[in-house]
């Protein structure tokens, strides 16, 4: 008997236009590997904020933390309740600057694994795709479509909550999920109109995660490779399920969540090791 | 031991447009002389366009000819697949009707953008005549349409005229915020050069949005530098 493992790796790099502006990467992107929960979520700091840094790395980490403490149900955890947790650290965060909430907007996308329930629960932007055990691939449900292309609903808004988008998969039927920010919407969706996968990239990427090579430098490499037509921050991460040791409890302690500091350069963070909290 | 990651991704272009509608003066008049530079200007125009990497991608051009009827040459096509076609001077010169299709085009091209989640620098309707128009009524309201768009800032209009019998005072009702130019003799592979290097200047520009007040504001902030037209053009 075995249970499955899952295991994760990522990167981020900074986007062109983020550069000629003088600032650093703006994605933050973190996962839990717990006994009971893995956990994986990315975060998309709004361009255009003063402390759009610290919002996405405190909305990853907090969020993680939440889902660490979490217990799990059958009906899975309280993922609202989460978002509402980060919210009140990120409004918390801007009295300590002090600044406006606004300040530290950010998207956040997060997905849970469960010993019952795949959980995915998005604001804003984020791209996640779940892979099946039949090597087919959903989309959770995609974001609403603003009149601006580049607009998208923000955790720290006051209407967060009601943008939440949660969807539930049974966890035995997933074997993969793959998290993304807005910068590699036009590589990886093969039509934006209808936000599907495109899906040629998602097999390669799952196959990829499933070898004993895979590491998060790659991912960095790919992503600074890539032709960069968005300017956009560019964040993967990518997760996989496998068999486990037999007879024993799936998982390994490790907890990763890489965010910005100010004047850190991007590739120094692809060293496996765990980040600070 | 470590392994690369290789992923296929969607090559598929996502690039901001600047969609370009060139309405040529193909009428009787064009013969001979006229219509072989304009010929020979344009085929420059199309190898120009394809050695920038930026304005290959992101500039689409429309050819529209009015001699005898008024018809789309070519759609709406990238730079980089841009291929000249000879045009042949004849009839007379339906400018009116011309200008109808040219909005038509742009109008068609901007929402088919919009439908795509593409982005898109502010369109140009690029206008070169030798004469006078021999619709007057479709030429009036045309003219009206025109005006109004380029308040409204939903497009930038050039006009052209060409030789002693263009008619600039038409010319010159298309828009408040520009006069038409003459060209210089027959100078269009000079004028082509300085359209595709415009092109660049566009392309090179963050100028772009997926709304028309987007391209407005976005306008406000940066300014776009054209080269000078003095190679070809007089006032």
């Amino acid at each position: 008997m075995s249970t499955p493992v899952w295991s994760v790796i990522g990167n981020s790099v900074t986007g062109t236009s983020h550069q000629l502006r003088g600032r650093g990467c703006e994605d933050s992107f973190g996962w839990h590997l717990g006994a009971d929960l893995v956990a994986m979520a990315v975060a998309d700091g709004a361009g255009s904020r003063p402390h759009a840094e610290l919002g996405s790395r405190m909305a990853v980490s907090t969020i993680l933390d939440w889902i660490r403490d979490a217990a799990p149900t059958p009906d899975g955890t309280d993922l609202a309740a989460g978002f509402g947790h980060v919210r009140t650290a990120l409004a918390d965060a801007a009295a300590g600057v002090p600044c406006d909430p606004d300040d530290l907007a950010t998207t956040l996308g997060v997905v849970v694994v469960g010993p019952d329930l795949v959980e995915v629960a998005q604001v804003g932007d984020t791209i996640i795709v779940v892979r099946r055990a039949d090597g087919s691939l959903v989309i959770p449900s995609p974001p609403e479509t603003f009149e601006y292309v580049n607009e998208t609903v923000f955790v720290t808004a006051d209407s967060a909550l009601t943008h939440l988008r949660v969807d539930r998969y049974p966890t035995g039927t997933v074997t993969g999920a793959a998290l993304s920010t807005d910068g590699l919407r036009f590589k990886i969706l093969g039509d934006l109109a209808t936000y599907q996968p495109y899906a040629p990239f998602f097999d390669d990427i799952f196959r990829y995660a499933g070898h004993e090579g895979a590491n998060d430098a790659a991912v960095g490499r790919f992503l600074a490779g890539l032709d960069d037509q968005s300017g956009d921050d560019k964040t993967l991460v990518i997760a996989v399920s496998g068999e486990g040791p037999a007879g024993g409890p799936g998982g390994r302690s490790e907890r990763r969540v890489v965010g910005p500091h100010p004047g850190e350069p991007v590739g120094d963070r692809a060293s496996g090791q765990p980040g600070p909290g | 031991m470590e392994q690369e990651l290789y992923a296929r991704v969607n090559e598929d272009n996502p690039d901001p447009r600047v969609a370009v509608a060139l309405l040529l003066d193909t009428s009787s008049s064009m013969s001979g002389e006229p219509i072989r530079q304009l010929n020979e200007g344009f085929q420059v125009f199309c190898d120009e366009i394809k050695e920038d990497d930026l304005a290959q991608k992101r500039t689409e051009v429309s050819v529209i000819t009015f001699g005898g009827t008024a018809r789309v040459q070519i759609p709406f096509t990238e730079g980089r697949d841009l291929q000249p076609q000879t045009l042949v001077a004849s009839g007379a010169t339906p400018m009116g009707a011309a200008l109808h299709l040219g909005l038509d085009e742009l109008a068609a091209q901007k929402q088919a953008y919009k439908e795509s989640g593409l982005e898109y620098y502010r369109p140009w309707l690029f206008v070169i005549t030798d004469g006078s128009a021999t619709d007057p009524e479709q030429l009036a309201s045309a003219v009206e349409r025109v005006r109004e768009a380029e308040a409204k800032k939903a497009l930038t209009c050039f006009a052209v005229g060409v030789g002693d019998k263009a008619d600039i005072g038409t010319l010159a009702q298309l828009s408040d915020v520009r006069e038409p130019v003459r060209l210089q003799g027959l100078s269009f592979k000079e004028m082509f050069v300085w359209l595709s290097a415009s092109m660049h200047a566009v392309s090179d520009s963050g100028t772009f949005a997926s709304t028309d007040q987007g391209v407005s504001d976005a306008e406000a902030t940066q300014q776009v530098s054209l080269p000078s037209p003095k190679g070809w053009a007089q006032w």
